[in-house]
């Protein structure tokens, strides 16, 4: 059997993992577009800020690949499936290129940046966030940087902007909506965390688009030969000067190679409660698929780490043979700190009707905030900041979809634990 | 393979599992200095005012496992002690972990200028977990799972 591979993200490294251990005889290989064993895009701001080393970033010991006899392909940057030839082309970076054939393939092949429309935007002194080779760029492009725009001021803006603002740098981050974080938390715990941002010294634009970038005109740096600073013009007829950009503006599936396949897609790739595409042995997990979410009950896409871990593993089962079915997941779930505030969020931030319910625990001075959202006795959302205990014991209530009327008054008491709701939850 | 069960009909709510877990850890003979800053791996959590003790379940397929995004978190394959610590990769304390853990029985510990989530490894740095010892009505044991099976119905949990 000839395992196939796109992708060496969570996703892929899970599946490829669970198929070593349910088939000891097949080849496995997986395709990477970069030049890393697998290592934690989640962590690459705190690579940036230096608060943790290259090393550090690599998720799994280095004799990994060797152990559970995986091959893996590095820099070979897939172009196209054909599913009637079970074939994968890809080119490597000397433009050479190559043909893979399959039994069962994964498409795990993650997110992409979005690069926004903006006039001169590609042509300045522009960054992206999507791999370690992008970031090691911006970590040499920021020697001569002193003033720094971020845009988007979601999870990952911000913190690759406290990350710059730790290093020393003078950093404004412009969002076009009029808050952070897309709307994954509520108006109190957005502002609780938009303090702490001026504390480190990051400013904050909002309802802010840019409407172009272009260069200073600088008598000074022309005649001293220094290099011109960028000119960041706004929506709101400001303009903010910047030695770099980063671009921060979300991401999303990163399947162009897919589109010539048959394979149905919406947004992301379309699966089957086996991760299988709507094409026979093609399966698809992580960034890249709509799954459906235990919420709301409808497809999503998830671009979350435990969620990409999850359906690459039920992938890796399903294509080696053992069947196994997808139990739907939260997608949109986020934890994260920023300056010494741990923050969990689940779900809706917010009611959204009359028949919502909220209950709230607000000690906002004390830099601790907890909000549940509830909706016919199910919680459907809720945000931890500050005081994050117990957490999981929500997310599972939520994922079980259980009936919480009996204590929901009781749910954000300090006695309120898992041995008083276990029968609800049962063993993981 | 050795499990930490409990027999919750025996438990007195004598905190003496979380006070021994606190000093196996801290790797201290006293508590007063390290009550504040070692947090309990254990939990002695109140249902109906009858004391439950709660710990890791060591899960076969762990979601905190899963969900760890540096790699830290580990269930070894021999053992099967489910912790981020003593690995090769660290821990950063994302809590991904503690987002995911059903049982809730994940906590944060300053470590130096850092936290890292810590949980119960079954005192793998003693041989065998020093609540077991502690427990002064024999609530929390340390039993084979074959050994356990028989009585689980009976009362035995975890």
């Amino acid at each position: 059997m000839k395992y196939v591979i796109i992708g060496n993200g969570p996703a892929g490294v899970a599946a490829a993992t669970t198929i070593r251990s349910l088939d000891q005889k097949g080849d496995i290989t997986i395709i990477s577009a970069e030049g890393y064993d697998f290592y934690s895009k989640c962590l690459l701001p705190d690579f940036l800020s230096g608060a943790i080393s290259e090393q550090q970033l690599f998720v799994r010991s280095p004799d990994f690949y060797d152990k559970n006899r995986i091959q893996l392909l590095r820099n070979r940057t897939v172009t196209e499936v054909d599913t009637a030839a079970k074939a994968v082309s890809m080119i490597d970076s000397g433009n050479k290129e190559a043909t893979l054939y399959y039994d069962k393939l994964l498409v795990a092949s993650g997110g992409k940046p979005f690069l926004p429309p903006i006039p001169g935007l590609k042509e300045s002194n522009m960054f992206q966030l999507g791999t370690l080779d992008d970031v090691k760029k911006l970590k040499a492009g920021l020697q001569n940087a002193h003033e720094i725009v971020v845009i988007g001021a979601g999870y990952v803006g911000l913190e690759i902007a406290s990350s710059l603002a730790k290093l020393g740098k003078k950093v404004t981050v412009v969002e076009k909506l009029p808050d952070i974080v897309g709307g994954q938390l509520d108006a109190l715990a957005s502002r609780v965390l938009r303090d702490g941002l001026a504390e480190e010294g990051v400013s904050l634009m909002l309802n802010t688009g840019v409407t172009g970038v272009s260069r200073a005109r600088d008598i000074m740096a022309k005649l001293f030969n220094k290099k011109r600073k960028y000119l960041v013009a706004l929506s709101s007829r400001q303009e903010v000067t910047a030695d770099a950009i980063v671009v921060a503006t979300g991401s999303g599936p990163n399947l162009a190679f897919m589109w010539n396949s048959g394979i149905r897609m919406n947004k992301g790739i379309l699966v089957n409660r086996h991760m299988q595409t709507t094409v026979r042995d093609v399966y698809a997990a992580g960034d890249v698929v709509e799954s459906i979410d235990a919420v709301t009950g409808n497809t999503a896409l998830s671009p979350i780490w435990p969620n990409a871990v999850i359906q690459g593993a039920i992938a890796g089962s399903n294509m080696a043979g053992v069947p196994r079915d997808f139990d739907p997941q939260i997608s949109m779930q986020n934890a994260s700190e920023f300056r010494d505030i741990p923050m969990i969020a689940m779900g809706l931030s917010s009611a959204d009707g009359p028949e919502y319910e909220e209950f709230v625990d607000d000690r906002s001075n004390e830099l601790i905030y907890r909000k549940l959202v509830l909706k016919d006795n199910k919680v459907v959302g809720m945000i931890f900041l500050g005081d994050i205990h117990n957490a999981g014991v929500i997310g599972a209530l939520m994922r079980n979809k259980a009936n919480v009327a009996r204590f929901k008054e009781n749910m954000l008491s300090p006695s309120f634990c898992y041995s008083e709701v276990g029968e609800l939850i049962g063993d993981a | 393979m050795k499990r930490l069960y409990v027999i919750k009909e025996k438990c007195n709510g004598c905190m003496s599992c979380v006070v021994a877990c606190q000093k196996a850890h801290a790797h201290s003979e006293l508590y007063a200095p390290i009550r504040e800053s070692e947090p309990a791996r254990i939990y002695i959590q109140t249902v109906l005012n009858a004391p439950i003790p709660l710990a890791c379940h060591h899960c076969e397929e762990p979601a905190c496992v899963r969900a760890c995004m540096s790699g830290a978190m580990q269930k070894d394959e021999v053992t099967g002690i489910v912790s981020n610590e003593g690995n090769a990769q660290q821990c950063v304390g994302c809590w991904m972990c503690v987002m995911v853990c059903p049982y809730g029985v994940i906590s944060a510990k300053k470590d130096g200028d850092k936290k890292v989530a810590v949980k119960c490894d079954l005192c793998r740095h003693l041989g065998a977990p020093a609540c077991v010892d502690a427990c002064p009505s024999g609530a929390v044991v340390w039993m084979d799972e074959t050994e356990a099976k028989p009585h689980r119905k009976g009362g035995i949990y975890i």
